[in-house]
């Protein structure tokens, strides 16, 4: 869970590894060694959540965006 | 003056947005028959809706431009679908931040280098052969300004943008004598949706624009015009060059 949390705050404050991301969810999930729960999450809810965020999110606005992200991969892996 | 590149089939990695999007649009415009070549199908299919597309002149392929085989199969579709490849152009690239160089992360660094510089050279690779067999062609490879600077956010980028300048001037040293032309051209700061996400805030942006000797940016349609002229052949006695396109930025650096 927390490699998928590392990877979504990472794609919440840069646009870049966001698109990286979005349009390579695969190659992500094999470079981070996910699990196939977390691959599927990350290719599935995961990425409709980032395709959702503005361009770019502000930096006042990041950690709160990142800590949304993250609760709700928490409650998706641990549901 | 339109009909530039009448006759010519061109591959555009990349062009499913900014930069990439708007050579597809010229190319288009000046009689190219053009092959969008993306991972973002919804942007290479909003490309196509923003040309005039029919299936004659105009098509899409989703590609990861650092897979082998997804690479040759781009080739031998366009080759199949438009009977040749005269153009390339390697626009295809990722920029992530990253801190200085002792704390980039190893994946970032192959991420970054796996789409742009290994990108640009399966491209190159698998487009080559087929442009010599229909006679020739001409390759534009999307550089940056941060591949002649030892500065930028991005170590694995500015780097990467660095060995594309030279994987040109190899290439070109190989195969100018076969009629295959390659340039670069190494873009500033040019407005598109990667440079607005890249940049951290609207203030930011707003603040390049105030710093820059232009006042302003570049845009992803001045960056075409000058890629358009690179692949035709108005161009036909360049090869192995690499021409910023900055609007002063670099000449005016302290």
């Amino acid at each position: 869970m927390n490699k998928l949390i590392d990877i979504s705050n990472r794609a919440v404050a840069d646009y870049g590894f966001r698109q990286a991301v979005i349009y390579g969810a695969s190659d992500i999930a094999s470079k981070w060694s996910l699990s196939d729960e977390e691959a599927a999450l990350l290719s599935g809810e995961l990425l409709a959540e980032l395709n959702a965020l503005p361009i770019p999110v502000q930096p006042a606005d990041i950690l709160a965006q990142q800590e949304r992200v993250a609760g709700l991969i928490k409650d998706q892996l641990s549901s | 003056m339109t009909g530039r590149l009448e006759e010519k089939v061109a591959i555009v990695t990349g062009g499913a947005s900014g930069i990439g999007r708007a050579i597809c649009r010229r190319f288009n415009a000046e009689g190219a028959k053009v092959v969008v070549a993306d991972r973002n199908i919804a942007g290479s299919e909003e490309t196509l809706t923003l040309m005039d597309a029919t299936s004659d002149n105009a098509m899409m392929v989703d590609v990861s431009v650092s897979d082998t085989f997804q690479v040759e199969r781009l080739v031998e579709q366009t080759v199949t679908q438009f009977g040749k490849v005269d153009i390339l152009v390697n626009g295809a690239a990722i920029l992530i931040r990253t801190p200085e160089l002792v704390d980039v992360d190893e994946v970032l660094w192959d991420l970054t280098m796996e789409t742009n510089l290994k990108g640009v050279f399966l491209c190159c690779k698998y487009a080559i052969p087929a442009m010599i067999v229909s006679g020739g062609g001409s390759i534009v490879n999307i550089s940056s300004l941060s591949g002649l600077r030892g500065i930028g956010y991005s170590v694995p980028y500015a780097v990467s943008k660095a060995g594309v300048i030279h994987l040109t001037a190899v290439a070109a040293s190989q195969y100018t004598s076969q009629g295959v032309r390659v340039n670069c051209i190494a873009p500033g700061g040019v407005d598109t949706p990667q440079m607005r996400g890249s940049t951290a805030s609207s203030e930011v942006f707003s603040d390049r624009n105030q710093g820059h000797p232009m006042g302003r940016v570049g845009s992803a349609d001045e960056i075409a015009n000058l890629v358009l002229w690179l692949a035709s052949d108005e161009a036909s006695y360049v090869s192995g060059s690499t021409y910023i396109i900055d609007g002063g930025a670099m000449a005016s650096a302290t």
